[in-house]
This record gives C-alpha cells, structure tokens and sequence, in this order.
C-alpha cells in the first residue's frame, strides 16, 4: 500500500479536491485560500502550517468510521507527545490542544459509503491569531511548544502511518490510548440543541461519546452525534 | 413525563414526552414505536434536548443513514434531484455526511431544516 501526495503551493481547499482523488491520496497546500473548519467557520491557512486532507478507504462497520474523528485526534497527541510537547491533550472530540491553545484541527467527510477523507491542519510558525482576532488566546503552535519545529514532512510521513493503523483497527484497540490523551479531568459545558449540560469529563464510550459526571455525582452519556460544542469551564 | 398517541401519515406510536418548562425528573426520552419501525436511539442525557418523535420513513422518504446534525439542506421542494445528487449534510462529531438522493426525482417535501437534531432513520426529505 504506497500514499500518493499531491503537493500545491496554493489551493482554495484541500479537501474540496480530496473530494474527487481515489483512496491513499492526500492533497497537501502550503497555503489554502478558504480552508473552513467545522460548521463553516474558517480555517486561516496561511503559511506555516500543514495543511492536508487524506483519502482512505471508510472501515467495513459504519460504527467503526464513526470514531475515526476521535482516532485523527488521538493520533495528532501521540505524535506531538512524541515530538517532546509532554502537555499535548485532546479537548472532545479532536482539538489538539498544548497549554489550553488549539495547536492543530481535525474535520472528516464521509463523501460516499466507500470514502472517508481526514481533513488536518497543523500550525507549526503560524499565528492565526494575527489574521482571526476572535483567535487570540485561543490558537497556539507547535513553535511556541517545542524546541525544534518539525518540518512537514515529518508530520506529514507521521500521520500517514498513524492513519493506515485506524483503517486496520477498531476502537476497542485504541481505547486505553485515547484515553490517555484527555489530561486532567476538567469541567465542561456541552451544547446538545439549545440546551447545556455541565459536568466533569471523564472519557467517551465505545462509540465516543462524552461521558460526564454531573455535580450530583450522577454519571451522563451525551450524545456526541447531538453536541454542537464542547467548552473548558475555568476553575 | 407524558404518554401520547401520535398519528403521521396513517401510523400510529406511542411517545413519551417530557415537557421542558416545567420541572420533571430527568429521564431518557423514549419512542415506542411498530415493530416493523427501525427504533432511534434514545438520547440518555438529563436535560439535553431530546429530537423530536420520529416518524417512519415512508417509501419515498429518504432517511437520515446515520444520527447527526443537519448543517445543510441543499434542495427545496419542487426542485428536480438526479441521481446520486446531495440533498442534506449530516454533522457528527465533526464528520460531515452528505445524503444524496438514490434516484432521479422531485422533491415533494423537506421535512428538516438547518440546526436540526437527527436520529438514524429520521426522514429528511420525500423525493418521487
């Protein structure tokens, strides 16, 4: 099984074109005019970041492609821990956090029952706070967390790996990882349609679901299909 | 939490409700419904808003393959749909899942909107 990276200086999205490339292609950009994230908020893509979106085969169980947002995540905070950024840690379902900044985003399209493409944006130099002011405070990069940079080839190789291990396993293989990638238990609010619920973190099920523990004690299961957001409360 | 009997399109089930202003255990909400009706999943969270009662999808209803939310309708009623085309985007846990109609056809009626909470199955628009 060998990847084909196609490498462009400048796309509008990545994963507009990962939408018509075979499995086992990956568009990478160097910059991306109109990267989006999730619920059609923007993606700053300038440059200094990686910037990919990598088609794979979807998983034979439906439940399987289902926790592959999760996984994506799982396999950015293992590579950063492995990097040296001892603090990396996931915020539910998949924001790479380092230090409570979001240093890297992960957005999946399952364009056909056959397809799902991983949609990963790394900010290694770039500030995006600088171009977002509503991003200040909030963004980091793997710069300000560790002593060398990696390039993004390194990355890139790195993910790629990490992503043919999803495609070869279910959730139950990946449970106790993922669940050292949370840190610290923390309070969370949860937006599920306009209602929020509060609680403190304590993992996903098998289907990834948030778990909670309310102030009463009471254990919750959110559906994670249902939140629109998950919020760090502070202390 | 109340029992009620709805009928959509000839079908009947049997819903239990809770009703959100006013103070009441918190509790899963639960449909009953036909046997021959694929049950959705009952959202198992205190005070988490609940999809509503879902209808069976009829024959020309295309369903939700999966439980999500609605962050795009790409289609309105009366408009031609071919084959394959998208009509609704599916988000869960930031996964997007375009729903696309299986046949050539018309759309006669878009049953969800934008924001919406869907269940596996839920019919999303009928198409003939």
């Amino acid at each position: 099984m060998r990847w084909r990276i196609q490498d462009y200086l400048e796309v509008d999205s990545t994963s507009s074109l990962a939408a018509v490339a075979e499995p086992w292609t990956v568009i990478r950009a160097q910059r991306q005019r109109a990267g989006r994230g999730t619920h059609g908020r923007v993606w700053v893509s300038g440059d200094g970041g990686l910037w990919l979106s990598a088609v794979l085969p979807a998983p034979a169980a439906a439940g399987d492609a289902a926790v592959w947002p999760l996984l994506a995540g799982l396999a950015l905070c293992e590579i950063c821990r492995e990097l040296g950024a001892d603090g990396a840690r996931l915020r539910w379902p998949n924001d790479l956090l380092i230090a409570d900044r979001k240093v890297a985003g992960v957005k999946l399209d399952r364009p056909s029952a056959d397809k799902i493409i991983v949609g990963i944006g790394v900010n290694l130099t770039q500030d995006p706070s600088l171009t977002m002011d509503e991003l200040r405070g909030q963004s980091g990069r793997l710069q300000d967390a560790l002593p060398v940079v990696p390039d993004r080839d390194t990355l890139t190789l790195r993910i790629l790996a990490r992503l043919v291990e999803i495609h070869a396993h279910d959730f139950a293989f990946f449970a106790a990882r993922l669940a050292a990638c949370w840190g610290a238990p923390r309070r969370v609010e949860i937006q599920v349609g306009e209602r929020f619920i509060t609680g403190v973190f304590q993992g996903v099920d098998s289907a990834g679901n948030p778990l909670l523990k309310a102030a009463d004690g009471q254990s919750v299961t959110v559906s994670g299909a249902h939140v629109w957001r998950l919020r760090e409360l502070g202390e | 939490m109340k029992k009620l009997r709805v009928t959509v399109e000839g079908k009947t089930y049997e819903v239990l409700v809770e009703a959100l202003d006013a103070p009441a255990a918190p509790a899963p909400v639960s449909v009953v419904a036909p046997v021959t009706v694929p049950a959705p999943a009952p959202v198992s969270a205190p005070k988490a808003a609940a999809p509503a009662p879902v209808a069976a999808a009829g024959a020309n209803d295309i369903g939700s393959p999966l439980a999500g939310k609605v962050v795009a309708v790409k289609v309105t009623v009366g408009q031609t749909v071919k084959a394959g085309e998208e009509i609704v985007t599916v988000e869960a846990m930031k996964m997007n899942t375009p729903v696309n109609a299986a046949k050539d056809g018309k759309i006669e009626a878009v049953y969800v909107k934008v924001g919406d909470a869907v269940v596996e199955g839920q019919p999303l628009v009928k198409v003939a």
